[in-house]
């Protein structure tokens, strides 16, 4: 492939690249630098690429094993110690939509990177079972079951943030029927 | 059965949500440096020996 075709192609696939990156790592600067080294690794490595195929595809599986590597190279750090922990514990109930979907961010970065990335392949990407078990390189069914527990935490966060709602609307209601002397109309 | 509705109203809802935070993300800005690093492209020197471990096919996971 012409390098400079596959530059252009490379470029325009960067955004993308960079969300699947934030999908794995929840952390900006871990993104960027995961970016950096995918760009870097296929660009030096652009031989290995077969025209003609799914070149985002390839992008995505060169940052995924990156990340798996880096990531059981740190095993003993902390992972994104300034974002998902003070993120989920600073997240207040929500009061509109925004907020609900920074609760929604909070609860999915507590989930394994696993599961957040067959969430994003399937549900963001519209990936296959198949395509997503080839990119993740596990069986079928590996990816049915993170899918499912994916899915069954976040619904079960969300439910616990609806009931939450409804819990502080009704306090809410109650204080200002009390204050009022029960006269609320 | 009441289950099935409510856990596909549930996993649409979560698709829903996982395609604006994905929108949020990819519709971001590049930072600077990764903008830098695409203008420098064409001067990293290419060889042979580049390593290509993270090319290979996928490595299982847990």
């Amino acid at each position: 492939m012409n390098r400079q075709d596959a530059k252009a192609e490379l470029i325009s696939h960067m955004k993308v690249l960079r969300a699947f990156a934030m999908s794995l790592t929840r952390n900006d600067a871990a993104a960027d630098d995961l970016v950096q080294d995918t760009v870097l690794k296929a660009w030096t490595n652009l031989e290995k690429f077969q025209e003609g195929t799914n070149m985002r595809a390839w992008l995505f599986t060169i940052l995924r094993n990156t990340f798996y590597s880096n990531r059981r190279k740190a095993v003993r750090e902390v992972e994104d110690s300034t974002g998902s922990i003070t993120e989920s514990i600073s997240v207040k109930p929500a009061h509109d939509g925004r907020l609900q979907l920074a609760e929604f961010r909070a609860a999915l970065n507590l989930l394994p990177a696993e599961q957040r990335e067959v969430l994003t392949l399937i549900g963001v990407l519209q990936y296959s079972y198949e395509e997503a078990a080839e990119v993740c390189g596990v069986k079928v069914g590996t990816i049915k079951s993170r899918l499912n527990r994916g899915r069954e935490a976040l619904a079960l966060k969300m439910q616990i943030n609806a009931h939450d709602r409804m819990e502080l609307t009704d306090a809410a209601t109650h204080a200002v029927v009390s204050a009022s002397g029960g006269t609320a109309a | 059965m009441p289950h099935r509705p409510q856990k596909q109203s549930w996993d649409s809802l979560i698709d829903e949500n996982l395609k604006k935070v994905f929108e949020e993300d990819a519709n971001a800005e590049l930072p600077p440096h990764l903008m830098d690093l695409l203008d420098r492209l064409d001067k990293i020197q290419v060889t042979d020996g580049a390593d290509g471990s993270a090319l290979r096919r996928p490595e299982a996971e847990g």
